[in-house]
């Protein structure tokens, strides 16, 4: 006989992995499109994106039925709490592949200009970071893997160096090359976005550690255990 | 908490029925003013635990006890039972108001039953305050000469709580207290429980989680005989230290 509250956490988890899916393949779609700066794709983003906001209240109004319905204690009730918080970041990620793309068209309007000297910068090196650390954080929340949830955090500081170099590289950048102005801001806002992509899946693999271990790492919390 | 506002200190509680060990090494210790719900599956020895504080376990054939359960330093099991009694009332699942007595003589049945006279006076007093500490005094004051099984269920059991209140005791066991009754009722009796605590220290068995996590503010987790965890509640309902605790919370098994 299944347990009516297992049975309704297993659907929800199902769920819930769908939805880190769509939302990892958009970002993925999103970065792609933006450094290959293919047009066609921008409104397949966009449009993907309306799913996902429908994905997301779907999964908060299953969370409330099933507090409701079963009142969850202990690990169910750190796991509800868990994709409730989890909900919002991804869905916020959801957002940042938007803007992403609606960059598109301004940085492919002169990109030889600024991809020939290289001014890219460090945008392939931190897309590469940022979703590698989203998809750890997914793959912590499907495995409820605590140990790979905290390799996340850690990669968050090497994100946000990156950060920092781009800004300085991308400012005296423009300094030199007026002309490249709106491009060039383009790559800023998105390293930007990028960060904050980085930021939000370091949120969730501290909601998993949460959910998984019952510690509470954020703000200077114990990373290490 | 410190040593200080500790009420009642088991230690090394052991007890058995014949070859069966029902209590294993229960070492807790109960907080003055606050209410401790003690939980967990059938057959855990919830019930025996605080059937124990107040000595209801004495006559059951076979058994046998070993530890100290200190109340105020004294050992409870070394104490006349009538005694520590007084010290400590009970209320039981099904609300059991003596059925030939009118609700003012059940409120006042723990001093009739023991042979202590009292004046009118203070019988009105003890009455009036009773019934008034178990949010029962307002519904009742116009009929109080009537029998108390004319009452419904859930003002029954407030007139248990009355009768046990009124002898004044330190603790207040409650085993299961709303089981047999309705959901509102159910709800008077949380809220009443929770506005004792100031004058009482409460504890509490009940199989309903949601009410041991509503009412306590300390929870002990017994299993097989063992107590598994005890802290308070807000840590135990959220973040159990125990798998074993986590599985019953998460309704694993029990």
């Amino acid at each position: 006989m299944v347990n009516p509250i297992e049975a309704a956490i297993k659907d929800l988890n199902n769920q819930f992995i769908r939805y880190c899916t769509s939302v990892e393949e958009n970002v993925h779609l999103a970065v792609k499109t933006f450094m290959q700066s293919e047009q066609v794709n921008v409104q397949t983003v966009i449009d993907k994106e309306k799913e996902i906001d429908q994905m997301e209240i779907a999964i908060e109004e299953e969370c409330l039925s099933i507090m409701a319905r079963y009142q969850p204690l202990a690990k169910d009730l750190r796991f509800i709490v868990g994709i409730l918080k989890m909900n919002n970041d991804l869905e916020r990620i959801g957002d940042l592949a938007v803007n992403i793309v609606k960059k598109v068209k301004v940085f492919s309007e002169n990109q030889t200009s600024v991809s020939k000297e290289g001014v890219s910068f460090f945008l392939p090196e931190m897309i590469q970071k940022v979703l590698d650390m989203l998809k750890k954080s997914l793959d912590s929340f499907t495995k409820q893997d605590p140990h790979l949830a905290r390799e996340v955090c850690k990669i968050d500081d090497e994100v946000d160096h990156l950060k920092q170099e781009m800004k300085v590289l991308v400012l005296n950048k423009m300094k030199d090359s007026p002309d490249d102005l709106r491009q060039l801001s383009s790559v800023l806002r998105n390293s930007y976005h990028l960060e904050r992509i980085a930021d939000l899946s370091t949120n969730i693999a501290e909601d998993v550690i949460y959910f998984v271990e019952g510690d509470i790492i954020r703000h200077g919390g114990l990373l290490e255990k | 908490m410190s040593k200080n506002s500790v009420v009642l200190e088991v230690e090394k509680l052991n007890l058995y029925i014949n070859d069966h060990h029902i209590l294993k090494d229960i070492d807790i210790a109960f907080y003055k003013n606050k209410v401790t719900a003690i939980m967990g599956p059938s057959g855990c020895g919830k019930t025996t635990l605080i059937r124990s504080v107040n000595r209801l376990n004495d006559l059951i054939p076979g058994l046998k006890s070993t530890g100290s359960l200190s109340l105020n330093q004294q050992n409870l099991l070394e104490l006349n039972p009538i005694q520590v009694r007084r010290e400590v009332g009970m209320v039981f699942q099904r609300p059991n108001p003596f059925p030939t007595m009118s609700i003012y003589e059940n409120v006042l049945a723990g001093y009739y039953l023991n042979g202590i006279k009292l004046s009118k006076d203070d019988k009105e007093r003890i009455v009036t305050e009773s019934l008034q500490q178990a949010a029962l005094f307002d519904e009742v004051k116009d009929n109080i000469h009537r029998k108390g099984t004319f009452l419904s269920g859930g003002q029954q059991q407030r007139l248990c709580i009355a009768r046990a209140l009124a002898m004044n005791p330190k603790i207040l066991l409650l085993d299961e207290p709303t089981s047999a009754l309705d959901p509102k009722s159910t709800a008077s009796i949380e809220q009443l429980i929770i506005e004792l605590k100031s004058k009482v220290t409460i504890i509490m068995v009940t199989h309903n989680i949601g009410q041991a996590s509503r009412v306590s503010d300390f929870t002990a987790f017994l299993y097989l005989g063992e107590l598994v965890e005890y802290g308070p509640t807000q840590t135990l309902f959220t973040n159990p230290k125990h798998t074993k605790t986590e599985e019953y919370l998460t309704r694993k098994f029990g």
